[in-house]
């Protein structure tokens, strides 16, 4: 069924085949206006009342579904498109027309896996976005953006190739392609590999190191993409096939603590990011495992009071976390832009020159650190509540402890350390930011603020019905009370939050340095040993051969030096013919002997 | 600043007053007495019921927050020093020479280049 409407995809893919042909304001107008006739067409869609599957084609006995249209896939896009508008609007000032290609493919891949309703259409934006996004970080045209891009490719190929054999052992069992719910009856081999798959994209520890590994190195437009749309892509994947699945929570709690731990550690501010990008989606992951199904009926599932909670929560933290998070990365990558530094230590006393990128910042500081009135506050609390309604102690310790740690580095570390604290003495001209860098956090900010103050915006594109009401008194002044401590600690303990000049080890380390030790002991030791094997067989052949050539004359030889060792004075030769006839001999001897043992 | 026409942002003027210090931190010490004493009010007049028990200990949140932001900071400093932080040349002192352009191979190439061109001037002559 074909209407009035296309899928988003499509809009963004012809945006990309068209930039290259376009130049100076006319590539900068169709920039800004492919996000914008995406954005109308989801509203489109959205309020033309649509639902179910459209834009499906049949090939090689496959049916390809572009748009799958319910309430779970348009949060999602509307989110992306929004966030691809936010990106490009930051990214206006940048020359090169490959990164604007690059960064449309890659949106729209994403847009794509959101909106596709099989598991084959999945699989091919799944690769787009894998390969599009290393174009991201390429462009930092830094040595070490070369590599951390390779690495990236690599693991994002080997995910890519898990989930290709989980599809192909899950439609070979006999299953539909369709992409809905996978494990009605539990995980089988084939949805573990595709789970697998997803949860590589979401960056679970430990396979999250690419996150950390490259987005620092992309450039400074690019990692505002990066942040937005692979681990929220994964987000939803995991929301469609695998509620309520129970390894998620321990996956997901984890991943929360983590990011914050290595945070601590972190000097870049772009990597300190980024490993709040791994606490947060940590958030969502524990949501979708806490999302447990009761029923699964006709494609629709059925979720517990805790579970449709922690449904909406991951949804609506997806959505605040893309928003605030590019804000972020918007910001430190202003700083970057100005001062030409990323590092903790390196920077310090910005806020005499940088007000403006300051205040942007601390907007999406608070955002993720969940002050009342930003967007966190109503997200983050729904899934924390969720764990609480689900009497999960352990698991609502975990959590409410990690977001601590998002506001002490996020809230107050990295602007306390790169605006404020000791004084760098850089100073830059702030006018000279390219204006639609500003103009682009604006707009984010604007949402992070609009969201938390009227939540219900949020709500009301939710995929299930909201019962929550995020200001309450109590929840309110005692989130106040949580933040505050938080801060009176960091204070407190101003000297062990301050950034050092290291770098930090993460899992990384076993294909950066073991897999190098690894190649390193097979290029020396290994290779040495092998050569002296070599020599070794190589020597006692030609000795054999020597041997064999004439024996009685090595035999001979062999004699008349021991002899001449004896009695040097006596010149004694054995005669060729005697000793002939003893080598003979010895040799009938030894043919009867080889004979007889035989017979 | 020695710019006459420089005006201070409202960052500057806030903090750079003389007396800053001392107001901001008075400022956040009465944040905190505030938020604690808000706390235990709607406690004793709302009785909101958490979903665990400990949550009704009275500013059970700022002890909590306190701890849990003490506890990353210290701890995880304390794993991190445990050969988890080395030095920023970590790795890419591996990779450094394999990037470094070979002096001999310059030599050489430049050599060719040369010798290229020299072909290029002999041709039209």
């Amino acid at each position: 069924m074909i209407d009035t409407w296309v899928p988003p995809v499509f809009i963004y893919v012809l945006g990309a085949l068209a930039l290259p042909f376009l130049r100076g304001s006319a590539r900068r107008a169709w920039v800004l206006l492919v996000p914008l006739i995406a954005l109308a067409d989801m509203l489109v869609i959205y309020y033309g009342g649509y639902s179910g599957r459209f834009w499906s084609f049949d090939l090689a006995g496959f049916t390809l579904t572009f748009a799958r249209i319910d309430a779970l896939s348009m949060i999602f896009g509307f989110v992306f498109v929004i966030m691809s508008f936010i990106g490009n609007l930051y990214a206006l000032h940048v020359k090169e027309w490959g990164q604007h290609t690059a960064a449309f493919l890659y949106a729209g891949s994403a847009i794509g896996t959101v909106f596709c309703g099989d598991l084959i259409t999945l699989f091919i934006f799944w690769e787009v976005m894998a390969w599009s996004s290393v174009f991201l970080i390429w462009a930092g045209r830094r040595r070490e953006s070369t590599h951390a891009g390779l690495r990236y490719l690599l693991v994002h190929n080997l995910g890519g190739a898990i989930l290709l054999m989980g599809i192909v052992m899950h439609v070979g069992g006999g299953n539909p392609t369709d992409f809905g719910y996978l494990v009605a009856g539990g995980l089988t081999p084939a949805t573990t590999l595709i789970l697998i798959g997803f949860i590589i994209n979401a960056a679970v520890p430990p396979l999250h190191a690419w996150l950390t590994d490259a987005y620092p190195d992309a450039s400074i437009t690019g990692a505002v993409f990066l942040s937005a749309f692979t681990t929220k892509t994964a987000v939803y994947v995991l929301l469609r096939g695998f509620p309520g699945t129970e390894i998620l929570i321990y996956l997901g709690a984890t991943m929360a603590i983590y990011g914050v731990i290595f945070a601590v550690l972190e000097n870049d501010i772009r990597r300190l990011l980024s490993y709040h990008i791994v606490s947060q989606v940590g958030y969502m992951v524990c949501g979708v495992g806490m999302a447990t199904v009761i029923g699964f009926e006709s494609g629709v599932i059925e979720l517990t009071e805790a579970g449709t909670m922690t449904f909406n929560g991951s949804a609506a933290h997806a959505f605040a976390h893309i928003l605030y998070k590019g804000l972020l990365f918007m910001g430190a990558g202003a700083v970057i832009y100005m001062t030409g530094k990323s590092k903790l230590t390196e920077l310090g006393g910005l806020y005499k020159t940088m007000p403006k990128t300051l205040t942007l910042y601390m907007i999406g500081g608070f955002a993720i650190s969940s002050v009342p009135l930003f967007s966190g506050f109503v997200s983050k609390s729904m899934i924390i509540d969720g764990a609480g309604i689900g009497s999960m102690t352990l698991i609502w310790v975990m959590l409410v402890l990690a977001s601590s740690g998002t506001f002490l580095h996020t809230g107050l570390k990295l602007p306390y350390f790169t605006f404020f604290g000791k004084d760098s003495g850089i100073r830059v001209d702030e006018n000279k930011l390219p204006k639609n860098m500003i103009y682009a956090m604006a707009i984010a900010a604007f949402l992070c603020i609009g969201i938390g103050v009227y939540p219900y915006a949020l709500y009301d594109l939710l995929p299930k019905a909201v019962d929550f009401v995020p200001y309450m008194a109590n929840h309110v002044i005692t989130e106040i009370q949580f933040l505050l401590f938080t801060a009176l600690a960091f204070f407190m303990l101003l000297k062990l939050g301050a950034g050092t000049p290291t770098i930090t080890l993460d899992t990384d380390w076993f294909y950066r340095k073991a897999g190098n030790r690894f190649l390193y002991f097979f290029n020396n030791q290994f290779s040495r040993f092998n050569k002296m094997l070599e020599n070794v067989s190589m020597l006692s052949m030609m000795k054999l051969l020597r041997i064999s050539w004439n024996p009685a004359v090595w035999l001979t030889t062999l004699f008349d030096r021991q002899m001449a060792g004896k009695y040097p004075d006596t010149p004694l030769r054995l005669s060729v013919i005697n000793s002939s006839v003893v080598m003979s001999l010895i040799f009938i001897v030894l043919g009867i002997l080889l004979a007889g043992g035989l017979i | 600043m020695s710019n006459l026409n420089y005006h201070k942002n409202v960052f500057e003027r806030y903090i750079e007053r003389p007396d800053a210090n001392r107001k901001m931190k008075n400022l956040a010490y009465a944040a905190l007495a505030i938020s604690i004493v808000l706390g235990i009010i709607i406690q004793i007049v709302y009785h909101p019921h958490g979903h665990f028990s400990f949550e009704n200990v009275p500013a059970f949140y700022a002890i909590f927050g306190f701890i849990a932001c003490a506890m990353l900071l210290i701890g995880s400093k304390w794993i991190g020093k445990r050969g988890l932080m080395v030095r920023e040349d970590y790795y890419s002192k591996d990779y450094a020479d394999y990037f470094v352009k070979d002096e001999k191979d310059e030599e050489r190439i430049d050599a060719i280049m040369n010798s290229v061109k020299d072909n290029r001037k002999e041709v039209p002559q």
